[in-house]
């Protein structure tokens, strides 16, 4: 079988992130060769290069980024150095780590119908193919959304469709599974395969949940430090699992060995946050769209580690954003810690309330790290010194010094997420709302992340924290709470269900 | 985040030809600064309105718009009646330091409606024709998408700015700053900075989607919703014909 993918002695420098200072390596001498219609897994920890190998294959590296390139890539019979990204584009279907960044047209069926536009395809043709992959994808519903307003997995839904549309021979997806729920990794995962059985279309999927990979891959690839240490088959998951965890690789797990609950009413004595039959419209939904939120009357106990669950587009992003006014309701009242926040402004409750969103790039706004941690307690009129003390720790806390003096938008998608929840930290709020905070950092990262918060609510704090990561959940969390389609579904303390129980009476993982 | 002047919709404004809705703009700010006539030109902002409401535009962006339109007319107004001097006019109220003329308060009418009726025929343009029919009309001018793109871009530059203000403000007040949207330390440079970073990257997922692919042979890029003249888009492009046709007749005569 012909190799789709040649990459001889592969290297890139990333431009210094400081003018005098040096470059950052992000790829040192890699190579490898992938066949025409192979499925390739590429696993490893965050900051291991992943993306920038990713983005090589798309010609992104050496065209648009700053830096220097050395070795040989070759994709799909084109040599990336001497052809244009739009003309590699042509074989190469890329999705990156951000769908949100990807979405430019004024709706959903305009943005998957692109790449189509650009090679010129017939009106009819092009409808047919938008229309076969929205099916697909059970995204039909969506076709005339404005891409904006899409909740995380639905925009990397479409981001997906619009990159299978093209049908193209190298399908590169960078982390884009992981705002998707389980509906949507199987819809996805459905898709590749039935066009991988009429055609020799290549896969190459960068992601930390390995569970797909391991099912549907036919190689892997271990990336570590900018190099390729292992080229191996899939029951690499369980012939080395101890090498992959060491360095931070989650390991698929077996559906008996995953922690499973029940969920139990609990009616807290001491309410941290109280809603009240609320509901929310957006402005800008579609004529017959159900709301974003559906009449939900809830209560948070103080003290709780709460962990809000769903599907994609189940409503909570919207339900977190109440906490802190970001969002107000339509219907109902929402009561944070004793204040109406109907009453009160973003910032006034931010002294009770620290809120993480799920994309950091909307959280960072300051020139250097340092300044983006002390702007909250700044803001908090606290003495300078009390200002310095409270940065170093966080610096500390979150491994930060080496970065302190560099723009937060320059950083890594990891490193971004660290500073952005840093800079929410280091305000001490009473109440710590984290919207899908592990998503896309690896097992250290995120067992160091969910470590943090959990000695934090040992302390006092009362946590919140939208997920889907059942071992998290099953590991961390107190109480949990499950929307479904804007709906509250269920909403009660945690109890551990055990191996043995579940095998007798059945018991539901969430 | 709503970074657009483009309103949502699908009133006949919306449905109308974008190259036929640009003759009707472009031909009452013309008529508008040719014709002089207080009627005329309360007329033609009386039926500007009259289209929106029509197009079932929303009331509030029309009110928006004159939030910001009303003020400036004010200004202008006072301006050239305070200042407009004229030798022998009808004087209507004589104190030491301003002379009101009856000629004076004509001439501010006249300015400030034609200032109006530009403004809002070119919002009447934005509020009601996306990027997509833009970028697909001026390709039937020959523009190549790039250049289309451009244009939206330019277009929309303000209310894009505004957004991502409105944005960093709403960073800001998630981390303790108490005041509104005109409180916030984001100045131009940062908003800018992010409004460039955001270009770049949609920049590089159009260019990753095959935005500038080299075609075969006579091959061209196609649209997914083209822009095409349908009947009643002829029938509406006559009636404006027919219309201008009348005001021009007027001026000659003189009336």
């Amino acid at each position: 079988m012909a190799d789709v993918i040649t990459v001889m002695n592969l290297g890139w420098q990333y431009a210094p992130l400081l003018e005098g200072g040096q470059p950052v390596t992000g790829l040192s001498n890699v190579s490898c060769y992938v066949p025409e219609g192979y499925f390739t897994g590429v696993v490893g920890p965050t900051g291991a290069g992943k993306t920038t190998f990713t983005r090589a294959l798309a010609g992104v590296i050496p065209h648009m980024l700053d830096g220097e390139m050395s070795g040989f890539v070759r994709i799909a019979g084109m040599n990336v150095k001497s052809t244009s990204v739009a003309n590699i584009s042509r074989k190469v279907a890329y999705v990156s780590q951000n769908p949100q960044w990807q979405l430019f047209a004024s709706t959903v069926e305009e943005e998957i119908a692109f790449p189509l536009e650009n090679r010129g395809m017939p009106l009819d043709e092009m409808k047919k193919h938008v229309d076969d992959v929205m099916d697909r994808l059970h995204i039909a519903g969506l076709r005339h959304r404005d891409p904006t307003t899409l909740s995380a997995g639905e925009a990397e839904r479409v981001a997906i469709a619009s990159a299978l549309v093209a049908q193209p021979d190298v399908l590169v997806l960078d982390e884009a599974t992981a705002a998707l729920d389980a509906d949507g990794k199987r819809d996805l995962f459905a898709a590749i395969a039935d066009m991988r059985r009429t055609r020799k279309m290549a896969v190459m999927l960068v992601d930390q949940d390995t569970s797909g990979m391991a099912r549907w891959a036919d190689s892997i690839f271990l990336l570590v430090n900018g190099e390729i240490i292992r080229r191996t088959t899939p029951d690499i998951f369980v012939r080395e699992q101890a090498l992959l965890e060491s360095v931070g690789v989650v390991t698929p797990q077996p559906d008996d060995q995953a922690p499973s609950w029940a969920v139990e009413k609990d009616r807290p004595a001491d309410v941290a946050i109280d809603l009240s039959h609320v509901s929310v419209d957006y402005p800008d939904a579609l004529p017959g769209q159900a709301p974003a939120l559906n009449d939900v009357s809830l209560e948070i106990a103080r003290g709780s580690f709460t962990a809000v669950t769903g599907g994609n587009a189940s409503g909570k992003s919207t339900l977190v954003r109440l906490f802190n006014g970001l969002v107000r309701p339509s219907h109902g009242s929402v009561t944070v810690a004793g204040r109406k926040v109907r009453r009160k402004s973003v910032g006034q409750m931010a002294r009770v309330v620290g809120y993480v969103s799920q994309n950091p790039d909307e959280q960072l706004f300051c020139k250097t790290v340092r300044d983006e941690i002390a702007f909250g307690p700044q803001k908090l009129h606290l003495k300078d010194d009390e200002v310095r003390r409270r940065v170093n720790e966080m610096l500390g806390l979150f491994d930060l010094y080496a970065i302190e003096d560099i723009a937060p938008s320059s950083l890594s998608y990891g490193e971004r997420r660290a500073v952005a929840l840093a800079a929410t930290l280091a305000m001490h709020p009473d109440i710590l709302v984290l919207d899908e905070p592990t998503a896309g950092l690896d097992r250290r990262l995120s067992g160091r992340l969910l470590n943090i918060l959990a000695r934090l609510n040992r302390e006092g704090t009362t946590i919140v924290m939208v997920t889907n990561d059942r071992v998290a959940i099953g590991r961390h969390c107190s109480h949990v709470v499950r929307l479904d389609g804007g709906n509250l579904v269920e909403s009660g303390r945690i109890v551990p269900v055990s191996a043995t129980t579940r095998g007798k009476d059945g018991g539901r993982a969430a | 985040m709503n970074a657009e002047f483009y309103v949502r919709g699908h009133g006949w404004l919306h449905r109308m030809d974008p190259r036929v809705k640009c003759f009707i703009v472009l031909a009452t700010a013309v008529m508008s600064c040719v014709w002089g006539n207080l009627i005329f030109l309360a007329a033609v902002l009386v039926l500007l309105h009259l289209f929106l409401l029509l197009d079932h535009t929303p009331a509030g962006r029309v009110g928006h718009l004159w939030r910001w339109l009303l003020p400036v007319d004010i200004v202008v107004f006072a301006v050239i009646v305070l200042a407009w001097r004229v030798a022998d006019g009808t004087v209507l109220w004589d104190l030491d330091w301003v002379k009101l003329t009856a000629e004076s308060l004509t001439v501010a009418g006249v300015v400030v409606l034609r200032i109006s009726n530009i403004v809002v025929a070119w919002f009447l343009m934005l509020f009601t024709t996306s990027r997509t029919q833009w970028i697909n009309g001026l390709a039937r001018f020959g523009v190549p998408f790039r250049g289309g793109v451009a244009w939206t871009r330019f277009l929309n530059y303000l209310p894009q700015y505004f957004a991502v203000k409105r944005e960093i403000v709403a960073a800001e007040q998630t981390r303790g700053l108490t005041g509104g949207f005109w409180s916030g330390s984001a100045i131009s440079a940062s908003a800018n900075a992010r409004i460039d970073r955001r270009t770049a990257r949609v920049d590089r997922a159009m260019r990753e989607r095959g935005a500038g692919m080299t075609l075969d042979g006579k091959r061209r890029r196609t649209q997914y919703l083209p822009v095409r003249m349908r009947g009643v888009d002829w029938f509406e492009l006559f009636v404006a014909l027919l219309v201008l046709a009348a005001v021009i007749v007027m001026i000659c005569l003189g009336w």
